[in-house]
């Protein structure tokens, strides 16, 4: 089931073009990579795709029952805030429409004090966030998405911090969350992300390659204009392509 | 000075005006700090000079023209800002001087004896009026309830404001409100500790109060008290030493900050 459709979606910012002309379809239960050189557009993509940035041509469609819970890039949050691992998942909770002395109800802490269970966090709920690791610090957050209840989880970088073993610790466990909910991952970290996702997308300004990661070669190197080593997901072996000029 | 207090109306006076710019500063020191506005509230502080000279000019009360200039410089940064791709820094630096020289240039044409203009850059607590009292009472009323009323808001706009454009927030609204409310702090604040110091007030006992306390509301909490110890030390020295008692007040505050400093590095472990 389709449960998001870009149709041709241009993304102008002034003058300069972001994103070129994406056709982009996302099905339940889809583990989708959106790759690329960076400054090729992911971001913005993904912006376009959560509706903090509109489309200047083209038409994003979501299915009527779409709800996105969405893992920001640890650069756009203030990582000094004083705030507690606690009421950062809690975050997660507010809907839209601001209201007048709000306050989180019972069912609200119940999602909060569940999502940290399931996520093996419950011990550091009243630490502050600057005290965690940046593997534990991507789970808050994943936990802060998840607490809404989605059913499409969206990513930016979300391993650019993490050492090697956090960094598959939050690829198995977006493995697993990947059976409840679709999950969607930006990321120029090709190598980590190709033995993992099931679809992806190459983005250079525009689409150069969707579908699933089996047949993705070539796409690949002409979204990065030149070979680039690819780990194809379950099979642990490299293939390498000799670059111009350039002996791997 | 018990005695002196109790009988002299300018020291109760000065009392209630510590309390009501303790609870401003530690409501928007907090949030400055939090969101690194700090340079943006030393622009609108400064703008505002400009309204104070004006209010001597046309006669009216020096600290309505200068609420009347932070309103419109917060609104101006705003505007500019997302019209223009001039960085805010640039602009509240352009701001900060021509508030300034508007200020001198608006005393100068007016006719007879100059005000004494030190009191509006340096503050003087002690000739605080009823009328100023309960100015600076109704600005804390409006700003205890717009950010109190809206927390939860508030803290995710200050943690990571992504979260509330995704969720269809306006977070140019949030901005503009910020801005506002960081205008009316600092008129609050004029009149205590002065244009030139309301940075350090604002920015002082939040930060020594986030080097203990990890959760927002208590950080509120702890920079009002802070700030209001800091008052009435500085207080109570300028009184005895006679000297002025915003530069005292400052400088009991950059004192406290470097004691702070020391009893987190040497004795204190979270």
């Amino acid at each position: 089931m389709t449960q998001l459709e870009l149709k041709d979606v241009t993304v102008y910012y002034d003058e300069v073009c972001a994103v070129k002309n994406v056709d982009l379809t996302v099905s339940q239960g889809d583990f989708l990579g959106i790759i690329g050189p960076n400054g090729g557009g992911k971001s913005t993509l993904l912006k376009t795709i959560i509706g903090i940035v509109a489309p200047s041509e083209g038409a994003v469609i979501k299915a009527p029952d779409l709800r996105i819970g969405y893992v920001p890039q640890f650069s756009s949050f203030n990582k000094s805030f004083p705030i507690s691992v606690y009421d950062v998942v809690l975050m997660g909770r507010l809907s839209k429409g601001i209201r007048i002395g709000k306050k989180y109800k019972k069912e609200d802490h119940d999602a909060v004090k569940r999502i940290l269970k399931t996520l093996s966090l419950s011990g550091l709920a009243e630490r502050h966030i600057s005290e965690l690791s940046g593997g534990q610090l991507q789970k808050v957050l994943i936990g802060r998405a998840m607490v809404s209840n989605p059913n499409m989880l969206i990513l930016d970088e979300p391993t650019s911090n993490l050492d090697g073993a956090a960094r598959s610790e939050i690829y198995e466990l977006l493995k697993l969350l990947n059976k409840a909910m679709t999950v969607v991952i930006v990321s120029h970290d090709m190598a980590a992300i190709s033995s993992y996702v099931r679809q992806v997308a190459c983005l250079n300004e525009t689409l150069y390659y969707h579908g699933d990661t089996e047949h993705v070669g070539d796409g690949i190197e002409r979204a990065y204009g030149c070979p680039v080593d690819i780990i194809a997901h379950g099979k642990p072996h490299r293939v390498f392509i000799e670059h111009e000029g350039v002996r791997l | 000075m018990i005695s002196d207090f109790l009988s002299y109306q300018f020291l109760q006076n000065a009392f209630w005006a510590s309390i009501l710019a303790s609870v401003a500063c530690g409501i928007i020191g907090v949030i400055i700090v939090e969101k690194k506005l700090v340079m943006m509230s030393g622009g609108i502080s400064h703008t505002s000079f400009g309204g104070i000279g004006l209010g001597y000019l046309l006669g009216i009360k020096p600290i309505i023209g200068g609420l009347i200039f932070s309103v419109l410089a917060a609104f101006g940064v705003i505007k500019i800002k997302r019209s223009t791709k001039t960085s805010e820094d640039t602009l509240l630096g352009m701001m900060w001087a021509a508030g300034m020289a508007l200020g001198i240039v608006f005393i100068s044409i007016r006719s007879g004896y100059p005000p004494d203009m030190t009191s509006y850059l340096f503050g003087d607590i002690l000739t605080v009026s009823r009328t100023d009292l309960w100015f600076m009472l109704a600005l804390n009323i409006i700003l205890i309830g717009i950010v109190f009323l809206f927390f939860e808001y508030w803290k995710a706009y200050l943690f990571d404001e992504e979260l509330l454009r995704v969720l269809d927030y306006n977070i140019e609204r949030f901005e503009l409100v910020l801005y506002l409310l960081v205008a009316i702090s600092i008129v609050v604040l004029i009149k205590a500790v002065g244009i030139i110091l309301v940075i350090a007030m604002l920015t002082i006992p939040a930060s020594i109060a986030k080097m203990f306390v990890g959760e927002l509301k208590k950080l509120i909490f702890f920079s009002c008290i802070l700030g209001l110890i800091h008052f009435m030390i500085g207080l109570m020295l300028s009184y005895y030493v006679n000297i002025s008692s915003g530069a005292t007040i400052i400088l009991v505050s950059t004192a406290s900050y470097g004691f702070a400093t020391f009893i987190k590095k040497y004795f204190y472990h979270a």
